[in-house]
């Protein structure tokens, strides 16, 4: 980086305090820093070394907002306006995966790249953000901040495709307890704010996707019979389209084997496969008076066996029943 | 020898969990058949004393990083310290003067920004006024200046004052000044962004954190009380709006969001409860009908986790240890984290239903996995290599929250501005 010279700004170093809580050991290169930063930005100069000093201080500490606001500020203000985003969009994309958990460097790019669009000519093309996105998903392929700008982009640029779903698809077939590309399988083609390809949207209503999910999902729950990921995506898009919950006792019954509890407590292969199946089994036999004890007894076997640290809950459930 | 809320059944070679994937050993405990031998659970709250009257003191280099939000820091140590009975004795023995605490208290206020609208993080961010008025700014449309007060600092800062029981902050604050710094970091579709950038618009992420942090600090400044008053009515936030935002961030999961449609997360779904009582909205009928309690209950109890021999594949395959158990995550199938055990807790306390949690299950995972026995204070998870504030205190308020039998003679929280139930006495006495 070049060597910019600061020291014609003039900044005051902060008031300090007999006495304050929480003093920080600062180094004495934050302090300098700093009160360049603050100089400069008081002086609102939208210059080179401006912008170099912002990355000093983004580098140190990326959660002071009006840093990052001011260097927005300076990108603006340039000339050749769109190269100088470009530059920046590469000059970002590392900030991100070194770190990826920091709020004010997604929020940053979203700004960049919502001011290349709406000014630029040329037909940048948005689908770009997807690679950064995907980058940032191998360290941690569950990073909240990674997901909510992937949810932004997808709903801001109605970018509903199946680009954006062999993905997801290539996420869960590595690691099938994914719950954010559950969740994001959910909002793509479930939720679907924007009508995610008219036509499939229709499709779904008239059930070809809406089989075809189920018959995804129940596979999922083959691979992984405990995993209350693909369950509470099942639950899920039952209700979104009003199906009837009692359909599932079949699959709830595969993988509870509570009609046939005969097994010894002692053997080491337990008797039932899911809890989630169970406790579905027991929403679906609590809803009709003949069966009722059914879904008692099934609480009861979660509260006192399957599941025992959520044994309260387990039998809230079983006391509602046995109040109405 | 603990007794544990149910039988733990490992089957020997699966005592290899106890290694991180790392390969570094992480126990002195031995996982055997049926019980884990932990020796006596205990609270080390001399320990934890020491440990947040340190940090309150002096920090290390480390959190340079945090300087621009460095009230959080401050906060979440005196909200753990205030818990532990410390801050009383902060006032009077460590200030032995008056005029030493009145020191400390001119210190927050030093970072009130100069307009009254809120705090600053650190007064590192305080830029020397300029004289601007021969420039060209107005043509810009330049209203404020690169240091402007933030929302989340101000709640904390807040908070702060509180819980020192400053008696001058009904004086030393213009509340409607901050209110109406609120209002104008809300967006038209009711979520808030933290602060406002120089041409007076909103400036970065809005989710439910600042929707719950602006509820937060007009609950402090009590303007709901005075919100009959018509006039008064036009200077407050959109509440309508709020709540249509708060309502749209949940989940077919059942618990809430950052943003729509967003993951549901523990923190966040805190939030969303958390604002739906502050604006009185938690027990209506409209509520009720639109949101589906049972699930949202369900998806919070859903967050203890216990492997036993009926989930074992979850745990081979999954990416948690066994010494997860009893702790909570934030998001279906992560591992645990302390502060989860505090948000959930909070959760369903709000929610009047803290007592479907696992007490003994939460006890066991922060007191044995995350307690730092040596030197106090909690980590964040046992893969963590030091404690911090926020975990710190978070622990605490859990265990207290739930009523443990190890922290018994601690102070009681409020579970929605998250100060002690003595801060929050002090605040409705306050005459503004």
């Amino acid at each position: 980086m070049e060597a910019y010279n600061y020291t014609d700004i003039q900044c005051p170093p902060p008031e300090s305090s007999e006495i304050e809580l929480c003093r920080i050991l600062y180094s004495e290169d934050y302090l300098t820093n700093m009160g360049y930063m603050r100089g400069i930005m008081s002086k609102n100069e939208y210059s080179e070394r401006a912008l170099a000093l912002t990355e000093k201080i983004i580098n140190v500490c990326a959660a002071h907002y009006t840093v990052w606001e001011y260097r927005y500020n300076i990108i603006k203000d340039g000339s050749n306006h769109n190269k100088i985003i470009k530059d920046e969009l590469i000059w970002s994309e590392n900030i991100i995966l070194e770190n990826p958990k920091n709020y004010q460097v997604w929020h940053y790019r979203q700004l960049l790249i919502i001011e290349l669009v709406s000014k630029s000519s040329d037909d940048y093309n948005v689908e770009k953000e997807f690679e950064l996105i995907d980058k940032s998903l191998i360290e941690d392929s569950k990073n909240y901040h990674s997901w909510t700008y992937r949810t932004w982009l997808t709903k801001h640029f109605k970018l509903y495709n199946d680009k954006n779903l062999s993905f997801i698809n290539s996420l869960l077939k590595s690691d099938i307890r994914n719950n954010s590309a559950w969740n994001f399988r959910f909002f793509l083609l479930v939720n679907n704010p924007e009508n995610y390809i008219e036509q499939d949207r229709k499709s779904i209503i008239n059930g070809l996707v809406l089989q075809k999910e189920l018959k995804f999902t129940e596979n999922a729950i083959e691979l992984a019979p405990q995993n209350q990921s693909s369950w509470n995506y099942l639950i899920g898009i039952y209700e979104k389209f009003n199906l009837d919950i009692n359909n599932l006792k079949g699959l709830s019954l595969k993988y509870s084997n509570f009609e046939d509890d005969k097994i010894s407590e002692l053997e080491m292969q337990p008797i039932i496969s899911s809890v989630h199946a169970l406790e579905l089994l027991a929403r679906i036999y609590s809803s009709s008076k003949t069966t009722v004890d059914k879904a008692i007894r099934a609480y009861d076997l979660l509260a006192t066996k399957y599941d025992p640290i959520r044994v309260n809950y387990w039998k809230y459930l079983s006391s509602s029943l046995n109040t109405t | 020898m603990v007794s544990l809320p149910c039988s733990l059944k490992v089957a020997k070679d699966n005592t290899a969990k106890i290694y991180d994937r790392n390969g570094k050993y992480h126990g002195k405990k031995q996982y055997n058949e049926g019980t884990i031998d932990d020796g006596e659970l205990k609270f080390h709250l001399k320990k934890h004393l020491n440990y947040f009257r340190m940090l309150l003191n002096f920090l290390p280099n480390a959190f340079q990083s945090n300087d621009p939000i460095k009230m959080s820091v401050i906060y979440f140590n005196l909200i753990g310290l205030d818990l532990c009975k410390g801050v009383e004795e902060y006032n009077n023995k460590l200030f032995k003067t008056k005029k030493e605490r009145s020191i400390i208290i001119d210190f927050i206020y030093k970072h009130l920004v100069e307009s009254g609208e809120g705090f600053r993080g650190s007064v590192n961010l305080k830029l020397p006024l300029v004289d601007r008025s021969n420039e060209m700014n107005e043509s810009l449309k330049i209203v404020g200046n690169y240091d402007p007060a933030n929302l989340s600092q101000t709640y904390f800062a807040l908070c702060i004052l509180l819980t020192l029981r400053d008696e001058s902050m009904s004086q030393r604050i213009d509340r409607f000044q901050i209110l109406s710094y609120l209002k104008r970091c809300q967006l038209p579709n009711g979520s808030f962004k933290p602060l406002l950038d120089i041409y007076g618009k909103p400036f970065g992420e809005n989710d439910l954190r600042y929707c719950l942090i602006a509820c937060s600090i007009r609950k402090i400044l009590q303007i709901d009380k005075i919100y009959e008053i018509e006039e008064l009515k036009k200077v407050d936030i959109n509440i309508e709006n709020l709540y249509e935002y708060v309502l749209s961030c949940t989940n077919y999961e059942g618990g809430f969001g950052g943003e729509p449609f967003d993951e549901p997360q523990a923190g966040l779904t805190f939030c969303g409860i958390a604002i739906l009582k502050l604006i009185n909205k938690l027990d209506s009928k409209e509520t009720n009908s639109r949101i589906n309690y049972h699930k949202l209950v369900k998806w919070l109890c859903q967050r203890q986790i216990w492997y036993n021999k009926y989930n074992k594949q979850e745990l081979d395959e999954g990416d948690n240890g066994i010494y997860d158990n009893g702790g909570f995550n934030g998001r279906t199938n992560k591992a645990s984290d302390t502060c989860y055990a505090f948000w959930c807790s909070a959760s369903l306390k709000l929610l009047k239903l803290e007592k479907l949690i696992n007490v003994k299950g939460v006890e066991l995972y922060l007191l044995n996995e995350t307690q730092d026995e040596i030197l106090g204070g909690f980590m964040k998870n046992r893969k963590s290599d030091y404690c911090d504030p926020l975990h710190s205190c978070l622990a605490v308020a859990a265990l207290k929250l739930l009523d443990s039998e190890y922290v018994r003679e601690l102070k009681d929280i409020d579970e929605s501005l998250v100060i002690s139930k003595d801060a929050l006495n002090f605040m409705e006495q306050l005459k503004w």
